[in-house]
């Protein structure tokens, strides 16, 4: 292989701007940085992490308000939209009211080492965070209407939904 | 092992990039220290690099995201054990295309090695890398060192420099001077030392 010649700086600003000509590259998406930014919330301070599961949450079920749920009987939780998502051996219930403006997501983790989760709402632009308590409820107050994804980090699992529009 | 220049290729002069290689050290020492703000930092700086390898070797946006996602994870559960973090840069840039191979070979589940080396035997055992061919990977990683520098920069030398070379189409020097504010004649030479100022922090 000859030996490479060292370039002077016309030719190293020519190949600068050759290489930002040629540079069609774009961000991840936004929901992907997201859930990368959020692994940092398993302690990074730890020696030893555990491998952590990344698990996919299937929607098992949406219904809109008004309709009866599973074993529902309150006319107040009959007003919320309420769906079930799963990911393995863990299920999020999730009920969703509309005061017009805003939102209010309730819901709860249900499953092992569910108990003080972290969970996050994203959408492209924003994101809310919360956590569970020891019962695995949570609840996401004054959101603005949109599209989001639910995250949860729960034990060694990080969950993530798909984008629902609520 | 290649050494720092060596993969650099043809223009290893331009790209020293010895400054970013302390900063990257700095940016691993708080994330194990438990800085949830420098792990942010951290993906936020090398995000569209480790998403460009992908999809420069063919994979649709779904299935760069996987691997997007699949080296952060990596990158997260073994940042106490990277045994040279002057060379983050490397290691992700060798993990996300250990990882790509193994999407194109629909081998997802594909165990990572737990070294640079041995991800490098085993792509180097390949019949066919093309897609990931080592000239591709180093204007991947020089194209990202220049988007560095630019951040760097100050203004108005970024916003000079990114509408006339980062934009598709790219502006005008009317457009760019009216973005700036100056009378379009002042472009050219402002760009000319907004190059100069972008190759000197390159060479650092």
């Amino acid at each position: 292989m000859p030996p490479k010649t060292k370039m002077n700086s016309e030719e190293r600003i020519e190949k600068i701007i050759s290489l930002m000509r040629s540079d069609d590259s774009v961000d991840a998406p936004q929901d992907a940085i997201i859930w990368a930014r959020n692994l940092s919330r398993a302690s990074l301070a730890r020696q030893n992490v555990s491998p952590l599961r990344r698990l996919v949450a299937v929607l098992r079920a949406d219904l809109l308000p008004n309709r009866p749920a599973f074993g529902e009987r309150s006319a107040g939780s009959a007003a919320a939209r309420q769906l079930l998502f799963e990911a393995g051996d863990i299920a999020i219930d999730v009920r969703v009211t509309s005061s017009g403006s805003d939102l209010t997501i309730r819901g709860q983790l249900l499953g092992e080492g569910c108990e003080d989760a972290e969970l996050r709402l994203v959408s492209p632009a924003a994101s809310y965070s919360t956590s569970a308590d020891d019962l695995g409820e949570f609840v996401f107050e004054a959101v603005p209407n949109g599209s989001y994804s639910i995250e949860v980090v729960a034990g060694d699992a990080v969950i993530t939904t798909d984008e629902i529009q609520f | 092992m290649k050494t720092e220049p060596e993969l650099l290729g043809a223009a290893p002069d331009i790209f020293p990039a010895s400054a970013v290689a302390d900063s990257d050290v700095e940016l691993v020492r708080a994330c194990r220290r438990g800085d949830e703000d420098a792990w942010a930092r951290l993906v936020d700086r090398y995000q569209r690099l480790v998403f460009a390898i992908p999809r420069r070797a063919g994979l649709n946006d779904e299935q760069a995201q996987d691997v997007f996602q699949d080296v952060f994870l990596i990158l997260f559960e073994k940042i106490h054990d990277l045994e040279q973090p002057d060379r983050l840069r490397s290691w992700l840039v060798t993990t996300a295309k250990f990882k790509t191979w193994g999407l194109i070979r629909g081998r997802r589940n594909l165990h990572s090695a737990a070294t640079e080396e041995e991800m490098e035997l085993e792509m180097t055992n390949l019949q066919d890398s093309a897609p990931l061919a080592d000239d591709a990977l180093i204007e991947l990683e020089q194209q990202h060192l220049i988007r560095a520098a630019l951040g760097e920069l100050g203004e108005p030398c970024s916003e000079i420099l990114t509408m006339i070379y980062l934009r598709d189409p790219a502006a005008s020097y009317a457009e760019v001077a009216a973005s700036i504010g100056v009378g379009a004649t002042s472009i050219s030479p402002m760009r000319a030392r907004c190059l100069k100022k972008l190759e000197k922090i390159l060479g650092r």
